[in-house]
């Protein structure tokens, strides 16, 4: 086939077109934009003065196999939505991502879980092979709009992940066909979710998420809808820290451009570390060691009122036995551990998820023994009041 | 179903590569046929055997559609294909319309000059992106992450079209693979926002790699193969 010289002109011509309204779409979309976060203060409920405390399971322990992971949100009811993954073991092909819905009333406790998303439904999504799912994060939008982002693995374990989502508008009654986030350029692995989103002034998420293949490290997902509505989604992903050995970040929001950032560890330094951004994320300070302990597992971090930050996280270099509760008044350099959620030997009780409602009160989803979901709730005034006494008896 | 049709298209040449090879050699062993059928050279002149080259490749267009839809294990074939990746490059998408297309016609869409370019490109584009991707080398570069400028960045998209006006103007047909490529980014035409995903894929880079390796150790060994002397003249 050859190109003459009319032939050559059209296509330089076609190229700068074609160049020019690819750098237009990018500039007009939420991604040509700096990020913002979009930051309110936490709610504080005056009248919710006497130290309130309670705990339950959401699920009957299982007598067999695994439930793990599990995440939170509050829906636009005030009702609340726990997901999680269940299954024989952790990555088996039985494995599903499972839903539950907590009314506000005590007396109905939490709905029979059903099963959002499993291999075979997302295969048929897809139309594509999906073996397993894992890790899923459910969070609501200002538009009262549901997301769950997922883990995939189309083969091998959590080394082969790509992330999913899918949504709903009618608070998780029924759900979208899921929708593959291509996060990365090697056979799109290995990305995977855990901590809560930090909702972007433009209408978009910053979510923290993290690589799991070769070498591990954090990363952010910037993900907005179309501004036109037509529930098309554009998202950007960049590196969190040079450093590897870090995964799991959780993000704790000050300002429209600063947060500070927690991590797990998976390296010989068994502590939690932290870092900085001042550009909402664009870019992080160098990560510094904390001096709490972290056994490998995953923590995580909540923005309470008067710039307090509680952190839930496994008090130990080496096992998850125990699940503890500590609070920062210096945006995490210091800490004052107030509460211990779990204690017991050979057990394991792991993988915290907080949310804040809209009455001010704190909930903490985890995993309990591996059996199933344990939720706790607790409000400022038990916080304030286990602060006391930490403070007063230290050690 | 994927939300891009698009992404079927890789399987589907792949499909039908497959099966243009297997009409090849069963063609090869039919008694009395130990020719390839001749190809159209002169479309307007159109004989029986240049009938047959063009109905072989519409049957293996129709049984590479139809293959590309058979169920396994509850999956269509093609999706065991995108399970390992539904963003499948432009230029690897066109080295194999390419094969497609010379087996069909008889003649190369992409030249040795473009193959050459395309080898190069996707062999260079995949040694700065993978090691990067995989955190095997971001940390020894400052934290420089080029995947990221994939998503939008004016540098990029300035370099890739000072690339492009280069190789058009050497008249290089991979210059209108990158055309081809741009016009599919712009259109969304695979799952990924990123730019980067429709220039290069790790199939690509493997496969560029494997071919520079070859040429080089062909054209060593032209090099080095010492040459025949001529006979000397008898008296």
């Amino acid at each position: 086939m050859s190109m003459n010289r009319r032939t050559v002109a059209i296509m330089i011509l076609a190229a700068c077109m074609l160049h020019v309204w690819a750098i237009r779409q990018w500039s007009t979309s939420p991604l040509g934009t700096a990020p913002s976060f979009r930051v309110r203060p936490p709610i504080v409920n005056a009248e919710d003065r006497r130290p309130f405390f309670a705990e339950e399971l959401i699920t009957p322990p299982r007598q067999t196999g695994v439930a793990h992971a599990g995440s939170l949100c509050e829906l636009p009811d005030g009702k609340l939505a726990a997901v999680w993954y269940a299954g024989s073991k952790e990555a088996a092909p039985d494995v599903a991502v499972y839903l539950s819905v907590r009314s506000a009333g005590n007396e109905q406790g939490w709905s029979e879980p059903r099963v959002v998303a499993d291999p075979v439904s997302t295969s048929k999504e897809l139309g594509r092979l999906v073996r397993k799912v894992g890790n899923p994060v459910i969070f609501c939008d200002s538009d009262e709009r549901l997301w769950l982002i997922y883990v995939t693995m189309p083969f091998g374990g959590w080394s082969g992940s790509s992330l999913n989502l899918k949504t709903s508008l009618d608070s998780g009654t029924t759900w979208s066909e899921s929708k593959r986030l291509t996060l990365s350029p090697f056979f799109n692995v290995s990305e995977l979710v855990r901590n809560n989103p930090i909702p972007l002034e433009n209408g978009g998420f910053a979510v923290p998420i993290y690589h799991e293949c070769m070498t591990v490290f954090p990363e952010m997902l910037r993900i907005y809808t179309d501004p036109s509505g037509r529930d098309m989604m554009s998202w950007q992903k960049t590196k969190m820290a040079a450093t590897r050995g870090l995964i799991q970040p959780t993000i704790v929001a000050w300002s429209r451009h600063s947060a500070t950032v927690f991590y797990r560890s998976t390296s010989e330094r068994k502590a939690i570390a932290l870092a900085t951004t001042k550009d909402a994320g664009a870019t992080w300070s160098e990560p510094a060691y904390l001096d709490l302990p972290n056994p490998n597992s995953a923590l995580n971090a909540l923005l309470l009122p008067e710039g307090r930050i509680l952190m839930a996280f496994n008090d130990s270099t080496s096992s998850r036995e125990n699940l503890r509760l500590a609070v920062s008044n210096d945006q995490g350099a210091h800490w004052t551990r107030i509460a211990t959620l779990e204690d017991t030997p050979n057990r394991e009780f792991s993988y915290p998820y907080m949310i804040r409602d809209r009455s001010g009160r704190a909930h903490v989803v985890y995993t309990w023994q591996r059996q199933c979901i344990k939720h706790v709730t607790f409000n400022d005034a038990w916080i304030e009041a286990q602060l006391q006494s930490s403070t007063r008896s230290p050690g | 179903m994927t939300e891009h049709p698009f992404a079927y298209l890789f399987p589907f040449l792949a499909a039908m590569a497959l099966i243009q090879e297997i009409f090849k050699l069963i063609m090869k062993r039919s008694a009395g046929h130990p020719k390839q059928p001749e190809h159209p050279k002169h479309p307007e002149k159109l004989g029986f055997t240049s009938l047959a080259v063009i109905g072989s490749a519409m049957l293996a267009a129709f049984t590479a559609a139809l293959l590309i839809r058979l169920p396994v294990n509850g999956i269509p074939l093609a999706g065991w294909l995108l399970g390992l990746s539904t963003n499948f490059s432009i230029p690897l998408t066109m080295l194999l319309f390419s094969r497609v297309w010379r087996s069909t016609t008889g003649a190369p869409l992409l030249d040795r000059r473009a193959l050459r370019a395309t080898w190069i490109f996707g062999l260079i584009t995949g040694l700065v992106l993978y090691p990067q991707a995989l955190g095997l080398t971001f940390g020894n570069t400052g934290g420089l992450d080029p995947y990221a400028q994939g998503y939008g960045s004016a540098w990029l998209s300035l370099l890739l079209l000072a690339l492009t006006i280069s190789l058009l103007c050497i008249k290089n047909h991979f210059g209108a693979v990158l055309v081809v490529t741009m016009l599919a980014y712009d259109l969304r035409l695979l799952e990924s926002p990123n730019l980067w995903d429709y220039l290069v894929d790790p199939i690509l880079t493997l496969i560029s790699m494997v071919a520079l390796v070859t040429e080089a150790i062909s054209s060593l060994r032209r090099r080095y193969t010492p040459r025949p002397t001529p006979a000397s003249p008898t008296s």
